[in-house]
Parts: structure tokens; C-alpha cells; sequence
């Protein structure tokens, strides 16, 4: 019944994103009826209620184990706790696809209800383009990937999944499917892949509406500010998620995978890396537009380069282009998937051309310093640009290239992403540090010079603490040099707004903190940004150059010592059953630091007896302070006596630094995109009048 | 503070004096030469040959190169001590890659025809994914010992998750 009722509101919710794409596209453009307008954009509604049943069908399936449901044998067996039957829904393909498809719509629901009254003009094509991502989705879903197949039994015995009754076929036994099923993918059952994945999902998805306003304003020829400005706060959500899903990827792959690290410059990792590094771009390019005017045929190109890139690395991810731990198993919509992206890049690509070909992209400013604010700017977007091209390159270019013209398959590993990177990285650390203080138009180096003084001697003064605390190496010494700046001028710049409300307000510090901040969130929000990512910046180095690790092999009673601490092995718990039927050795360690105990640490060794591959899972221990973790991992062990075991411990110095400067990060997002109106109400009118006046005279 | 200044009467504004137009011009050119270089470089000494067994065995040129070695795992040559973390398995020449990635592994597995190598890592925590017929991607090198000294193993199991039946199951 679920399966029946899944399917036919998935197969309707199809129907209503084509008839919403039609008649708001004819309404607009030829009927010129607003009954027609009006009639898509209900249906954009109907299209999320409908996506909602169908996925709520699956979930429903999938908490009551309908294991006659292939997609729900697939993900799911009996001895599952709930929480992992509920995730299991983006657990594999099929579902993850009608989860994505389900957000999309959230997403396209969301704009019409924000955004219509004020961006009437935009929004019969906002939603056309908003509807024909879904169709595709939807499309994959129903014709591809359906998670609605059911399990049949043939007259001949033989199993087979479809959709609907084959001629003669029965059901199977229910026992038998329940004591089948597969279970969810181990290296699943953790709390972050609860979070990553829908974290990741929002971010990508979340683009479609920047990328639906951009096309939106190509198309309907409105190429004023408009698009801009609503596109602007999407993007900034969506980047939100993005980012978000990028560090909770990091941190799963640091707590579950067992190799000591947080980003492996895996393929799939790239790709989801690459919509980012262009959404940065255009979050920050547009400013320019905003402010001056300038840059219009670049912003189109960054917020279509963004989406373009979303589509790409869904398609690498899924189609098995590529060979990576994240891959999804090869699958047949690898081609659909490139026929979409390349004609979705190719119409958007075509359509900014031919608008500025008409010389509707023109920049009201030119440059006139090579100071300016603006000019920096675009100094931040070619390095990101930069970092994009060396990125992809290194993933999909060498790799692709190699093997289409050069009958040999080259690929480039970490070492050629750390090298390449880094410099453009602390290019942009670098910049980070000078734009803020630069002015718009003309900025004179003097005049920036004196405003970085005290930065500058904040990162001195930092760097030697560095030194004496033990830090010799010239290249880190080097980077915390070059990362530091953009952390001590954010945080600089803040105290001088500070400072400056103070004189004149005579507050007290934390309210002219507050006040100053919520007058102005996007900038003093753009500043936390910032310093979480200075923050990120000192974790990454921290542990990329100081990372120690160490292997040894413990009797009871026995103990190890690195950098300061000393773990003693305790003894090991063997064949500890959990509630969801995994099996676990657990070693049991103590740790002591400078002779005192500070940590009972237990990594160990999961076991999944009814997981037919990846069956089982090495969880290390850790205990963390500001400075460094203490990792180790449970290597091997007497399965038996349980007299010795083998341990691998990693030192990661300043690791947390990561993830607090993540955190840092997420709540200046939060207040850079708060919407507020930024000068009050009495000033708003007046200004409101002036600009009427001056329109009419 | 931005909301007001939006809209904005276009002004021709000044344009670029020639003498910063150069400075532009010739600052991009430099950091575009700069990116190349570094995608160039990076390259020439980050690539790695992705080869399969059979090529790696009959190519000599590759003898004591870094490259990536794909191949299938024979489960009963795995040998490890996890006490000095030594890790030694065989892997099998995979053919031409067919869509159905566990028929074409357990063929070359099976295959007594097919070439193999003898892969040997230090200081290496025996991986969960490390199996019979899984499919392994190594770096390293190739030694004239006939051995394969891998560095990095990266492994990848066929997803039956995604394209089992119910009968296979029970039948295994």
C-alpha cells in the first residue's frame, strides 16, 4: 500500500513541477494572464506536498519495516535501532535521490512563499527553471532509481524487484525477506552521516534558487539589482549548509574511518569542495555589484558556475566517474546525469552571452586603483577561481584527459593537492588580512598601511609566543604568519567600531558590541567569518606539520609514552554484544598526563555478523584538549587471552582548532544573512523619498 | 548600510589611467603564469600511472616508479602480523571492467591464467575492507624482487547493498 502511494504522489509531483514550468512560462510570456501565474505557482505548492507523501511513504515504510519494499530490504534489517532506520532513507541511491528531489522542492516551496510579492517580475521564470531541476530529479526517480520497487516471486522462483505485479508473480514470504535484509552500510551507522549527508544535500540543493533568479533575470531581461539581492541571502543559506556538510564530512571521516585525518583530497570530497570555493566567490564578488555596479557579467557566471558545479559533482558522485570511498555504486544514470549538466551549463552559459552580446551586462563603474577595494576583490575571486581549476584539475582533469588522449590513466594524489593548494591558500589568508581595512574606488597603500599596523603586530607578537613555545619550523612558522593577519584584522576592526560607537554613545563595551554588530551584520558577520576561517587555518596547519604518531604492541599493565602523555593498556572486553546486533572488542585503555590520570579512553573494534562486505568498523578513542587529541586506535589484539594488544596513537596538535573555528564560522554566517534592515525606519523613508524625488525631476 | 546605495544612478565614472591599466594587465599575467606553473609542476611530479597488473608485469619501464596499481585481492594469500603492522596478500589482474564490478573481480580471482602480484606493506593497520575479491588500489613501487611495496591502499568492495537478491543471500 505504501509503495502504491508513494509512487503515484512521486508520479503526480512530476506532473505538477511540468505543468507548473508550462503555465507559468505561458502565463508570463504570451497569455499575459496572472490567473495562469498564480495557477504555476500553486502548483510549485502541490509539487511539495506530493514529493512530501511520497517521501513520507518511504520513511513510513522504512520505520515499520516493510521489507517487501527492495529499497527498504536494501537499507534496513530487523535488529536496527530506529535512528538508523530513519536516516537509512539517504542510506543508498534510490532514496537519497527522492530525498534530494523532496529538499529541492522544500527549497523552490520556500522562495515562492518569501519571495513572491517582492519579486513578482522574477518569479514565473524563477520557478520554470526551479521546476525543471526537480523534473529531472524526479524523472531520475521515477524511470532510474525508483526506491518504490517491490520484491516479487515469479512463477519460475527466481526474485525480481519491479514496481508493479509481474504477470503470475506472488509475494514473498515476509519471514523470509526480514531474515535476508541487508542493514545498513556500516560506516552509516554513525551520529554525523545522521547529519552530513542532509547537511551536504541543503547546501547543494539550496543553489538552485540563486541559480533560478540569475537564469530568471537572463531570461525576462529584468537585469537590475533585483536578482541580486534576493539571490544573494539563498546563496548565503545555502552556503550555510554547505559549508556545515563539508566539516561534519571532516569530522566523520576523523572519528569513523581510523586514519587520523579529516580531509583525504578524495575525488568526492573534491567535488563537493568545488561548488563551495565558486560560492565563496560569489558571495564576496557580490559586494562589488551591489556597492559599484561592476562585475555583472561575472556574478552570472559565478551563481550559474555554482549550480553548474552542485549538478557536476552529484554526477561524479553517482555515476562512478571516478573511484572513491564515497562513490555510490556504478549506476545507469551516469548518463542522463552529464546530458543535464552539460545542457543546464550550456543554455545558462548561452543566455549570459547573448545578454551582454545586446549590451545589457554593462558595469556602471570602471576600475581606477589598483588598490581599491573592488580590485582586491577580484584578486579573492581569481584565487578562488584559481584553487577551482587546480582542484579540478587534479580530480577529474588529469584523470579524464589521461585516459581519453593519452591511453594511460593518470592520477594525482595528496601530495599534488597540498602543494598546489597551499600557496593559493595563504594567498587568500593574505588577502583576507588586507581587503577589509581597503576602501571603495581609491585606497592608498599609506592609508592601508596604518590601518594594518596593529594587526600586524598582533601576529608578530603571536608568531613569537609560537617560537618560544616550541614551534621551530620555518614553514609553519611561515603560514601562521601568513594565516594570522585575517584573524587580528577581523577581530580589530571590530574593537574599533567598538571604540568608535563608545565615544560617542558612552555604552558600556558589550552593548556597543551588540548594537554595532545587529546595526550592521553583514560586514561585522563577514568578520566572524573570517576569523573562523584564520581559525580553521591554524588547525589545518597545526595538524598537517605536527602530527605524531607511534605503534606499539601492549601486555596488560603495560604502557606507551608520546609527546607528554602516557597510556596504560587496562585489559580488553571482548564480544560485547550492542542493541542493533554489532559485535565489539573493546580495549580499555587509561591515560595519564605528567603522572596524573586525565582519561579512561576505549577505542575498539565493531563487528557486523549479518553485514555481507565492509563488516566491520575500527572506532578510535580520543581525548582532546585545546593543544592537541590523544587518537589511538585498537589495532590488533589476542582474540583469546586477551594478554596483548597492538596499538596505533596519533598526536594531532590544534586539531580542535577546526572544528571551533567551524562553529566560529557557522554563527557569522547566521549574522551575515539575518535579515534586518540595516538603518532605521525614519532614515529609510526620508532616503525613500529623496530617491523618488530624484527619479521624477 | 549597502541597501540604499543599490540603485544608485549610474555616473561614468573616470576611467583607468593607461599607467594603472599596465598594472592590471601585466599583475594578471604574472598570477595566471604563476597558476600555471604551479598546475604544471604539480603535475609532473604528482602524477602517478594508474595501471592495471598485467601491464605493470610486462612493462619494465615501470620498475621502481611510484604508481597506482589496481587489482582484485586473493582472500587466502592475506597474511598479517599485527604486531609489526606487515601486510602481505596477492592481487589478481583485473580484465576489462564489465558493469557488474563483484562478477568481474570474482573472475579474476578465479582465473588460474591471470597475471598476479605479490603486494607487501609496513606500518599498515589491516584495513576492514580488505577481503576476498575486493578490489584494491595501491601506490608504490614495483621492485625487480617481483614484489609490489605499497604505500597506500585504498579498497573497494563490490556494493551487493544496491544489487543483491534475496536468494543470493540466503544461498551464501
Amino acid at each position: 500500500m505504501l509503495a502504491e502511494i508513494g509512487l503515484i504522489a512521486a508520479l503526480f509531483a512530476f506532473i505538477a513541477a511540468i505543468y507548473a514550468i508550462i503555465v507559468s512560462v505561458y502565463g508570463e510570456r504570451f497569455a499575459h494572464s496572472e490567473a495562469m501565474v498564480i495557477s504555476g505557482r500553486n502548483a510549485v505548492i502541490l509539487n511539495f506536498i506530493l514529493l512530501t507523501a511520497s517521501a513520507l511513504c518511504l520513511q513510513i515504510a522504512l520505520m515499520t519495516q516493510q521489507y517487501q519494499i527492495a529499497y527498504v530490504w536494501s537499507v534496513t534489517s530487523p535488529d536496527m535501532p530506529d535512528f538508523f532506520r530513519f536516516t537509512a532513507l539517504w542510506g543508498s541511491q534510490a532514496g537519497s535521490i527522492l530525498f534530494w528531489s523532496w529538499l529541492m522542492s522544500l527549497f523552490a516551496a520556500a522562495a515562492v512563499a518569501f519571495n513572491w510579492k517582492s519579486q513578482r517580475r522574477l518569479m514565473p521564470y524563477a520557478i520554470a527553471y526551479m521546476m525543471a531541476v526537480v523534473v529531472f530529479f524526479l524523472g531520475l526517480t521515477l524511470f532510474f532509481e525508483n526506491p518504490f520497487e517491490r520484491w516479487w516471486v515469479l512463477p519460475s522462483g527466481d526474485f525480481v524487484a519491479a514496481a508493479f505485479i509481474p504477470a503470475g508473480a506472488t509475494v514473498p514470504a515476509a519471514r523470509m525477506l526480514a531474515e535476508s535484509a541487508n542493514g545498513l552500510n556500516p560506516l552509516l551507522r554513525h551520529f554525523g552521516m545522521a547529519i552530513h549527508p542532509p547537511m551536504l544535500y541543503l547546501g547543494f540543493v539550496g543553489f538552485v534558487i540563486p541559480f533560478a533568479f540569475a537564469m530568471s533575470a537572463l531570461a525576462s531581461g529584468d537585469l537590475s539589482t533585483n536578482w541580486i539581492k534576493v539571490s544573494r541571502r539563498w546563496a548565503l543559506v545555502a552556503w550555510l549548509f554547505l559549508s556545515l556538510g563539508l566539516l561534519l564530512g571532516g569530522r566523520w571521516a576523523y572519528d569513523v574511518l581510523g586514519w587520523g585525518g579529516y580531509w583525504g583530497w578524495d575525488p568526492v570530497e573534491n567535488a563537493a569542495f568545488l561548488p563551495w570555493l565558486v560560492g565563496t566567490a560569489y558571495l564576496h564578488s557580490v559586494t562589488i555589484q551591489e556597492q559599484r555596479g561592476m562585475l555583472k557579467t561575472w556574478n552570472m557566471f559565478l551563481v550559474i558556475g555554482t549550480f553548474s558545479a552542485v549538478i557536476f559533482a552529484t554526477f561524479a558522485t553517482r555515476s562512478g566517474l571516478v573511484d572513491s570511498v564515497h562513490s555510490f555504486a556504478r549506476s545507469e544514470i551516469g548518463f542522463p546525469m552529464f546530458f543535464f549538466w552539460f545542457s543546464l551549463t550550456f543554455i545558462s552559459v548561452s543566455l549570459i552571452l547573448w545578454r551582454r552580446h545586446r549590451g545589457e551586462l554593462k558595469d556602471d563603474h570602471a576600475f581606477r586603483s589598483v588598490f581599491s577595494r573592488e580590485a582586491l576583490f577580484v584578486l579573492n575571486n581569481f584565487v578562488f577561481m584559481a584553487l577551482f581549476v587546480v582542484i579540478f584539475w587534479g580530480s577529474f582533469g588529469a584523470p579524464i584527459v589521461s585516459e581519453l588522449f593519452m591511453d594511460t590513466n593518470i592520477t594525482l594524489g595528496a601530495d599534488y593537492f597540498n602543494g598546489v593548494t597551499a600557496p593559493l591558500f595563504l594567498l587568500l589568508y593574505l588577502l583576507m588580512g588586507v581587503a577589509p581595512v581597503s576602501a571603495w574606488g581609491i585606497s592608498t597603500l599609506s592609508k592601508m598601511g596604518r590601518a594594518l599596523v596593529i594587526p600586524v603586530g598582533l601576529t608578530v607578537l603571536t608568531v613569537g609566543a609560537f617560537y618560544l613555545s616550541g614551534v621551530t619550523s620555518p614553514g609553519a612558522l611561515l603560514g601562521y604568519g601568513l594565516v594570522l593577519p585575517a584573524g587580528w584584522v577581523a577581530i580589530f576592526e571590530t574593537y574599533r567600531g567598538v571604540v568608535a560607537r563608545q565615544r560617542v554613545h558612552k555604552e558600556n563595551v558589550l552593548h556597543s558590541l551588540f548594537a554595532l554588530v545587529t546595526r550592521n551584520p553583514r560586514r561585522y558577520g563577514g568578520y566572524m567569518i573570517h576569523l573562523g576561517i584564520a581559525v580553521i587555518g591554524m588547525g589545518v596547519i597545526g595538524s598537517m606539520v605536527f602530527q605524531q604518531e607511534t605503534q606499539q604492541t601492549l601486555s596488560v599493565g603495560e604502557s606507551l609514552q608520546i609527546d607528554g602523555y602516557t597510556m596504560r593498556y587496562d585489559g580488553l572486553l571482548g564480544n560485547q554484544v550492542s542493541e542493533d546486533g554489532r559485535i565489539m572488542d573493546i580495549a580499555e585503555l587509561t591515560l595519564f598526563r605528567d603522572g596524573n590520570e586525565i582519561s579512561h579512553l576505549r577505542p575498539r573494534r565493531d563487528f557486523f555478523p549479518e553485514a555481507t562486505d565492509m563488516n566491520s568498523m575500527t572506532i578510535a578513542g580520543s581525548y582532546s584538549t585545546l593543544e592537541n587529541d590523544f587518537y589511538v586506535l585498537l589495532v590488533n589484539w589476542e582474540p583469546i587471552s586477551a594478554s596483548s594488544a597492538t596499538f596505533k596513537v596519533y598526536i594531532n596538535p590544534l586539531i580542535n582548532l577546526v572544528w571551533w573555528g567551524g562553529l566560529i564560522l557557522i554563527i557569522g554566517t547566521l549574522l551575515a544573512g539575518y535579515p534586518r534592515e540595516t538603518l532605521p525606519a525614519r532614515v529609510r523613508e526620508t532616503l525613500r523619498l529623496a530617491v523618488s524625488q530624484g527619479a521624477r525631476s | 548600510m549597502a541597501e540604499i546605495s543599490w540603485e544608485k544612478p549610474s555616473v561614468p565614472s573616470a576611467q583607468l589611467k593607461s599607467a594603472d591599466r599596465w598594472k592590471f594587465l601585466v599583475g594578471g599575467v604574472l598570477l595566471l603564469g604563476a597558476v600555471v606553473y604551479l598546475i604544471v609542476s604539480g603535475t609532473m611530479s604528482g602524477a602517478q600511472f594508474f595501471m592495471t597488473v598485467d601491464e605493470l608485469v610486462n612493462n619494465a619501464d615501470y620498475v621502481g616508479k611510484t604508481v597506482r596499481l589496481s587489482g582484485a585481492v586473493d582472500g587466502n594469500t592475506i597474511a598479517y602480523d599485527g604486531e609489526n603492522l606487515i601486510l602481505d596478500f596477492t592481487i589478481a589482474n583485473i580484465p576489462t571492467d564489465t558493469t557488474d564490478l563483484a562478477l568481474t573481480l570474482h573472475t579474476a580471482v578465479t582465473d588460474p591464467n591471470a597475471s598476479r602480484i605479490q603486494v607487501h606493506m609496513e606500518n599498515e593497520v589491516k584495513p576492514d575492507l580488505l577481503r576476498h575479491e575486493a578490489q584494491a588500489i595501491l601506490t608504490g613501487q614495483f621492485h625487480a624482487d617481483g614484489v609490489f611495496y605499497a604505500s597506500e591502499l585504498l579498497l573497494k568492495c563490490p556494493s551487493r547493498y544496491e544489487e543483491g537478491v534475496p536468494q543470493q543471500i540466503e544461498a551464501s
